[in-house]
C-alpha cells in the first residue's frame, strides 16, 4: 500500500532522550519529509507563528508532551486557541503521555483543538493509525 | 436516647410526687460520631499505605533503580567508543535517566518522610547557618558568592527540617544565579508581633509574576534540565516543613532583579 507522505510533524517535548526516540521512531515509520523537534511550548509558538519563505510552518501533525517546565501542555493548548487559523497546524494535533492518567484524557477530551491523546513512547503503529484515522 | 429526669415535688415524708423527665433523640449526634470515628479510621490507615509506598520507593524501586544505574556505567567503562556513535548516545540517554530517577525516587522518599518525627528542640539559627554554609563550602566556593547572615533568633523547631529548608532556600539562591556575575545572599529575622519572618534575598535571575506561586508545587520546574538541574522537589520540601511548623512561605522577585524568599515561624 503506498502510503501519501506528510510535509511536516512537529515533537514538542523537553525531555532531549524522548525526543531522540521519536525522531527515531518517525523515520522508521517513513511517513514525513521532515520531522522538527523543539524543547518547550514557547519555543513551539516561536515557530508557529515565525514564516519562512512568506509562510508559516503549518505542520501536518503535532506531537505535544504534558509536562514541561513553564508552559506546560494544557497552557500551550489555550495559546495555540488563540493562534490565528493559518497559524496552526493543518492537520491534527495529539498530546502524548507518560502516566495514563484518567483525570488527564478526561480534560484532554473536552479540548477541542486536540485530536488524539496517547500514552509515551510513540511506536510506528500508532503513527500509522493516526494517520490513518485522519489524514488519509 | 437519652434520658434525664429530676423529682420537683414530695410528700411530708419525703416519697417523690412529681418528676420532670426529658428524653433526647441523640440518633444524629450519635451518627456523627460513629462517622467521625471511621473517618479517623480511614485516616490512619491512608496514613500507614503513605508510610508503606515510602518504605516501597526506598527499598524496592532504589534497588532495581542501582542495578540499572551499575550495569550501565559497566557498560559505558568497557564499551564506550568500542560500538557505534549511536550505541554511545543510547547509553548515555540510559544513564541519565537512571541518574535522575535515582534522584527523583530519593526526592519523593525524603517528601513523603517529611514530618514524621514530631519532635521540636530550641534550634539557635545563627548556628545552624554556621553549619550549613560549612557543609555547602564546596558549592559557596565554587560560585565566588558571598552570603551575609544578619542576627538570627533561637527558635523551636525541627533541626534536621529547618536545616533542609535553609539548605534548600540558599542552594537555589546559588543555582539560579545571574550568568558571570557572583552570587550575593542576605539572611535576615525580623521579629514582629505574631510571628518571626525570615527572609533570604539573591541577585540572582528572579521568576516572574505568574510562576511565583507554581514553583512550591511538587515537581514543578521552570526551566529546562539542560539550562539548570534539578528535581523540581525543594521548594516543595521547604512548603512542607513551613506547613508543619505552623508557618508560611512565598516569594517576592522579578525577572532579573533577584528573588526574595519569605518565611513565617509562629512565636
Amino acid at each position: 500500500m503506498l502510503k501519501k507522505k506528510l510535509n511536516c510533524v512537529l515533537l514538542i517535548d523537553d525531555d532531549e532522550a524522548t525526543n531522540y526516540l521519536h525522531k527515531m521512531i518517525i523515520k522508521n515509520a517513513n511517513c514525513t519529509e521532515k520531522c522538527l523537534v523543539v524543547e518547550s511550548g514557547y519555543e513551539a509558538l516561536e515557530l508557529l507563528t515565525s514564516k519562512e519563505n512568506d509562510k508559516y510552518l503549518q505542520p501536518d501533525l503535532i506531537f505535544l508532551d504534558i509536562n514541561m517546565p513553564k508552559m506546560n501542555g494544557w497552557e500551550f493548548l489555550e495559546a495555540y486557541e488563540n493562534l490565528n487559523l493559518n497559524q496552526r497546524g493543518k492537520m491534527i494535533l495529539v498530546m502524548l503521555t507518560t502516566s495514563m492518567n484518567p483525570d488527564d484524557r478526561k480534560k484532554a477530551e473536552t479540548i477541542e483543538n486536540l485530536d488524539g491523546f496517547i500514552s509515551k513512547p510513540l511506536t510506528v503503529e500508532a503513527i500509522n493509525d493516526l494517520i490513518a484515522k485522519y489524514l488519509d | 436516647v437519652y434520658c434525664r429526669g429530676k423529682v420537683i415535688e414530695w410528700d411530708d415524708e419525703w416519697n417523690p410526687l412529681r418528676a420532670v423527665e426529658s428524653h433526647v433523640d441523640i440518633t444524629k449526634l450519635k451518627e456523627t460520631e460513629e462517622a467521625e470515628k471511621k473517618y479517623s479510621e480511614e485516616l490512619e490507615s491512608k496514613n500507614k499505605e503513605l508510610e508503606q509506598f515510602a518504605y516501597v520507593a526506598s527499598h524496592d524501586l532504589q534497588e532495581p533503580i542501582r542495578t540499572i544505574a551499575s550495569f550501565s556505567e559497566l557498560l559505558e567503562q568497557k564499551y564506550k567508543g568500542k560500538l557505534d556513535k549511536e550505541a554511545d548516545q543510547y547509553l548515555k540517554f540510559i544513564i541519565s535517566s537512571t541518574n535522575r530517577m535515582k534522584s527523583l525516587v530519593n526526592g519523593l522518599l525524603d517528601y513523603s518522610s517529611l514530618g514524621r518525627n514530631k519532635e521540636f528542640t530550641k534550634v539557635d539559627c545563627s548556628l545552624l547557618l554556621k553549619s550549613i554554609q560549612e557543609d555547602m563550602k564546596v558549592s559557596i566556593t565554587d560560585t565566588a558568592a558571598e552570603i551575609n547572615v544578619g542576627q538570627l533568633p533561637i527558635i523551636t523547631g525541627h533541626e534536621i527540617e529547618l536545616r533542609l529548608l535553609f539548605q534548600n532556600l540558599i542552594s537555589n539562591a546559588l543555582k539560579f544565579k545571574k550568568e558571570g556575575i557572583p552570587p550575593k545572599i542576605q539572611i535576615i529575622a525580623e521579629q514582629r508581633t505574631d510571628d518571626i519572618k525570615f527572609s533570604v534575598i539573591d541577585n540572582g535571575i528572579g521568576i516572574e509574576q505568574q510562576y511565583q506561586e507554581r514553583i512550591f508545587a511538587i515537581f514543578q520546574r521552570l526551566h529546562s534540565k539542560k539550562e539548570y538541574e534539578g528535581t523540581g522537589i525543594g521548594l516543595a520540601h521547604c512548603q512542607k516543613i513551613l506547613e508543619l511548623h505552623g508557618g508560611k512561605i512565598w516569594v517576592d522577585s522579578k525577572p532579573n532583579e533577584g528573588s526574595t524568599f519569605n518565611f513565617t515561624l509562629p512565636n
